[in-house]
């Protein structure tokens, strides 16, 4: 009994130490060793497995040349790597590997924007800074968390960008919109039909077609019959893929504008000459002649031997703001570092940088449209003038009246 | 003109419908029971489709009634492999109880196989949507008032319409026709005639398999080919069965016009984001005011 009974305190003080010291551990962070981890989340495998190489190599880039030149404040910057397959649930148990076991400084991700809120508030509780650099989903940064800092324009802004270049270089007098009948198609032709219409801009027919539909020829047929001058599609790339090629079936040549979703290779091939002359949203392209974003594509080559997609420019700019906050503070304290990355401006690959009061970037996106280069599809850069590559082409100069 | 063209477009959608309604019914009334894998078989044909496009060359047009054929074997085999065991385990089974027990089994064994199918076209073929090139779908025909659409979707149709006259006749005036009709009606009794019900089921679902995956091949090059594609025409193949009768060839090519031209001209009237729920709609009435189906009732 009496053994037991010593047993039994031996048992009680040492789970109390272990505590006390995961207590103290967890609380002290960085400042205990040499090095300070960071996480990346992505989707490494599914579906969506490309994109997600496209951030695990820029992140494992930009940390080697963190270290390269010494790291952040004396400290080498150690990065772990954890898969989400865009999953929420698989998201929150890999989040909680990271802030508890990992003892992260800062986590970057996500590709999902239904995985980056998932894991929002457990990053924020736990007082960690939070990298979004590819989820657009405009409620993210709206919330108004202190850790939290997007590096990549939000559905918002690449929506209304998108609808003021529109007004102002085409000078349409109608439009017409067509989406994807849920949340982010809606969410997207009322962004930009709201901006349209305070421009003086008439919206003749707003069309959408369901999740899983192949065939649009009944939109089309009515946008058609309306005779917009511009044509605004919220689509992923088999659909507008799909859509182009059926309007352009039915004889609907008009000027074609979309999102940033459809900026991929993939679509190019899927849509082939369909896509001629297509304006749509980029965060970024390779092909840019901007220093800070030829230089990131030169080491991207490099280091991997093929082009970053955009996704890849915005974990890159991610860890730019994260070396540069904790130097400009100074010291490895989260609230002064916060305080400090919302006071940065810096040339990041994708532009210049700097956050609004909600850790929002306020980038500029850009404008491209896909033209013929030496035969082949190319997108080909219009707006903002520091990237320009080319000039627009009509549509009625590249099929014919 | 833009009704015009809404009915054209909806007619020629319709007899696709048709094409994947029927296979999809001709199972049910035959061999009494609910693919739910029918969506997979329509992919497997434009998969098919593609690979031969890929190795052999040529155009897709040509080529998928091949696919079609190869699939239709795919068809064959399943029924041996795993349909006919459970045929013959339920061949004691007598009266309701044998109907709902046999129909459960297979409803758990076709879905099986469905999310089978997509995730072995995920493994061979990837995520990532292909096109299938074909001159034909970038041919334009163009008739006067501006009325315009690929030389393809014409070719679409009129296979549809020919292979749909053409199994018609083929259940109708041919031996092997009757001894189908004939086991749609009473196995039992067709049994007793002389008719070999497991060599008639091979036969259904070779035919069942071989339209679906036709319809795949002939659409592949018109729209994408990806994994998933089969799932979202299988709601409406089962939309067009029910509507049109279970069971009953006629009513599934009618009903597969119908919820074709009603979607068309649901979009125009009531706007696009109507088009879906339309067709849903229309199976709702028609199961209210004639439950059996437009044409259902034993009929085949």
């Amino acid at each position: 009994m009496a053994l037991s009974k010593n047993v039994l305190v031996i048992v009680v003080v040492a789970l109390i130490v272990i505590a006390a010291a995961a207590f103290y551990l967890t609380q002290t962070g960085p400042a205990a060793g040499g090095t300070v981890k960071v996480g990346l989340i992505a989707p490494l495998t599914g579906g969506l497995a490309e994109h997600g190489l496209d951030m695990k190599q820029a992140a494992i880039l930009a940390v080697d040349e963190i270290n390269k030149q010494g790291g952040i404040l004396g400290k080498k910057v150690e990065l772990v790597i954890e898969d989400t397959e865009c999953n929420p649930t698989k998201a929150t148990a890999a989040v909680q590997r990271l802030l508890t076991q990992e003892n992260v400084y800062a986590v970057f991700g996500e590709y999902c924007s239904t995985v980056t809120l998932a894991v929002q508030p457990s990053i924020m509780e736990a007082k960690r800074l939070l990298f979004v650099p590819v989820s657009v989903a405009t409620k993210i940064t709206e919330q108004g968390y202190k850790y939290t800092f997007r590096t990549c324009a939000n559905q918002r802004m690449q929506t209304t960008q998108n609808a003021d270049w529109v007004v102002e270089h085409l000078k349409p007098k109608t439009a017409a919109m067509l989406g994807v009948n849920d949340d982010y198609g809606r969410e997207g032709l009322k962004i930009w039909g709201d901006r349209a219409k305070s421009k003086g801009v008439k919206i003749v027919a707003e069309e959408y077609f369901d999740k899983g539909s192949t065939d649009f020829t009944s939109q089309l047929s009515k946008i058609k019959a309306a005779n917009p001058d511009v044509i605004f599609v919220v689509a992923n790339i088999r659909d507008a893929a799909n859509i182009l090629r059926q309007a352009h079936e039915i004889g609907l040549y008009k000027q074609f504008v979309m999102l940033g979703g459809v900026t991929s290779d993939e679509f190019l091939q899927l849509a082939d000459d369909d896509a001629l002359g297509l304006v749509h949203v980029s965060y970024f392209e390779p092909t840019s002649k901007r220093p800070a974003a030829a230089e990131f594509v030169k080491k991207f080559r490099e280091r991997w031997g093929r082009s970053p997609a955009m996704y890849a420019a915005g974990v890159w700019d991610a860890f730019l703001a994260f070396k540069l906050g904790v130097e400009k503070a100074g010291t490895w304290d989260v609230d002064k570092v916060a305080d400090a990355i919302r006071s940065l401006k810096f040339e990041g690959a994708q532009g210049t940088i700097y956050f609004d009061e909600k850790g929002q970037a306020q980038t500029k996106v850009l404008l491209v449209q896909v033209q013929k280069v030496g035969g082949e599809l190319k997108r080909v850069i219009l707006y903002p003038p520091s990237d320009k590559q080319g000039e627009y082409i009509p549509p009625e100069k590249l099929y014919g009246g | 003109m833009e009704l015009l063209e809404q009915i054209l477009f909806g007619l020629m959608i319709g007899g696709i419908y048709g094409v994947i309604g029927v296979g999809l019914t001709m199972i049910f009334g035959v061999m009494r029971l609910s693919n739910f894998a029918h969506g997979e078989f329509y992919m497997l044909g434009a998969y098919f489709t593609y690979t031969f496009v890929t190795l052999i060359g040529g155009d897709p047009f040509i080529l998928a009634p091949l696919a079609a054929i190869a699939v239709g074997a795919v068809g064959i085999a399943i029924n041996r492999l795993l349909f006919k065991s459970l045929y013959e385990e339920l061949k004691e089974v007598k009266g309701a109880a044998a109907f709902y027990f046999q129909d459960l089994k297979f409803i758990m064994l076709t879905i099986g196989l469905s999310i089978l199918f997509v995730d072995l076209a995920l493994v061979l073929w990837g995520p990532i949507p292909i096109s299938i090139p074909s001159p034909l779908t970038k041919h334009i025909v163009k008739l006067p008032g501006g009325l315009s659409f690929s030389l393809a979707r014409l070719i679409a149709f009129v296979v549809a319409i020919a292979t749909l006259v053409g199994l018609y006749a083929f259940l109708k005036f041919t031996k092997t026709g009757r001894a189908i009709r004939a086991t749609a009606q009473n196995p039992s009794a067709a049994m007793l005639v002389g008719v070999n019900i497991y060599k008639i089921y091979d036969i259904t679902m070779f035919l069942s398999t071989g339209l679906a995956a036709l319809a795949g091949g002939i659409l592949g090059p018109i729209y994408n080919v990806y994994p998933t594609m089969g799932l979202d025409v299988v709601a409406k193949a089962f939309v067009v069965v029910i509507t049109g009768g279970m069971g009953n060839v006629i009513g599934s090519i009618l009903a597969g016009f119908l919820i074709g031209l009603a979607e068309s001209l649901g979009g125009l009237f009531l706007g696009t984001e109507y088009k879906q729920v339309v067709a849903f709609v229309i199976m709702i009435i028609v199961l209210w005011v004639r439950p059996e189906g437009i044409l259902g009732g034993g009929r085949k």
